[in-house]
């Protein structure tokens, strides 16, 4: 199961930071990338580029695959869920969460809204 | 009369324990205040004066212990015994830390390249490189941005690490000596090591290298 800890509010709810975000953006478009291609066509440092995908393989959402380019290892990225599947289990989880802390106010909420399980 | 009451009888008595005290609150005012204080150039000027403060205070603590030298023995004794069993667990607590939160594995090729076992290769796509105790760590992130010949300067650097590191006992004496190689000094001696088997350009240009990745 992914973890999806960070919840923002402010202007938009998303799993993922702005660079996260970027990165995963790219990702799924391009398939596996090279950490200079990525940092590169998002406008990012290496060094954080580098660190934010160490946490995204950390959180299962990317995994490092490694090539080998004239004898030297190279490594490509790629991602391993899918946009919804992600933004399902984000879903899911802030619903988990809403409904342990505060069941009877949520079942009550989508029984006004007319959906039923 | 014991140690302890000894002691205390000793420095209440003498003319040096007002001074004495008051050196004793200072210092440790100043060295809380260096765990507490964020700024940085704050924290520095309190650690010079936790310093300071405490340099001060020796000679006088050690007069007031002259009829009790045993209690002084103790509480070397006692920080010598506290400060090896802490150096000697820290870097299997961090090794616990790197296993959790990026996983290593034994790398044979590395191993094969640096003339030594037990090289690993750190999941991270951070550059970076160092040694635990006899274990040279190598991320993923080095082995992608340096050649061959870059990356073994890089593992002759830490190569002289695992040497220093060969004797544990030796190589932490200083922290009973109180006479420590700055860790700077290490560092250096390390890279001329590294220059003399893999050749200057090569540790230049992967020093270089690491340098642009993070600036």
């Amino acid at each position: 199961m992914v973890k999806v800890e960070r919840v923002e509010f402010d202007e938009k709810i998303s799993p993922l930071s702005p660079l996260e975000e970027k990165i995963m953006e790219f990702l799924w478009k391009h398939g596996p990338s090279h950490v200079a291609l990525i940092a590169e066509e998002i406008d990012a440092s290496l060094s954080s580029v580098a660190a934010t995908l160490d946490r995204l393989v950390k959180n299962g959402l990317v995994e490092r695959k490694q090539e080998k380019i004239d004898g030297r290892r190279k490594f490509v990225f790629y991602p391993v869920v899918s946009r919804n599947e992600l933004e399902r289990r984000f879903v899911e989880n802030v619903l988990d969460r809403l409904v342990e802390n505060f069941g009877e106010v949520v079942v009550e909420y989508f029984h006004r809204k007319g959906i039923r399980k | 009369m014991n140690a302890l009451e000894c002691t205390v009888y000793c420095l209440t008595t003498s003319p040096l324990f007002l001074p004495s005290a008051f050196v004793l609150i200072g210092f440790t005012f100043s060295s809380a205040g260096y765990i507490l204080v964020k700024n940085s150039i704050g924290k520095l000027r309190l650690y010079w004066l936790a310093n300071i403060l405490a340099l001060v205070n020796a000679p006088i603590l050690y007069f007031s212990m002259s009829c009790s030298m045993s209690l002084f023995l103790k509480i070397y004794f006692g920080y010598a015994v506290l400060a090896f069993s802490i150096l000697a667990l820290a870097p299997f607590g961090y090794r616990y830390y790197l296993k959790r939160n990026y996983g290593f594995e034994r790398d044979q090729e590395l191993e094969k390249l640096a003339g030594m076992e037990n090289v690993f290769v750190l999941n991270s796509a951070l550059p970076r490189a160092f040694t635990l105790g006899k274990d040279v760590f190598v991320s993923a992130g080095m082995l992608d941005l340096l050649e061959e010949r870059e990356l073994k300067a890089v593992l002759m650097h830490e190569r002289f690490h695992v040497i220093q590191n060969r004797t544990p006992f030796l190589n932490r004496l200083k922290y009973l000596t109180f006479l420590p190689i700055s860790q700077n000094r290490i560092e250096i001696m390390a890279d001329e090591y590294a220059e003399k088997i893999a050749g200057k350009e090569a540790l230049e240009s992967a020093k270089r290298k690491i340098e642009e990745f993070y600036s």
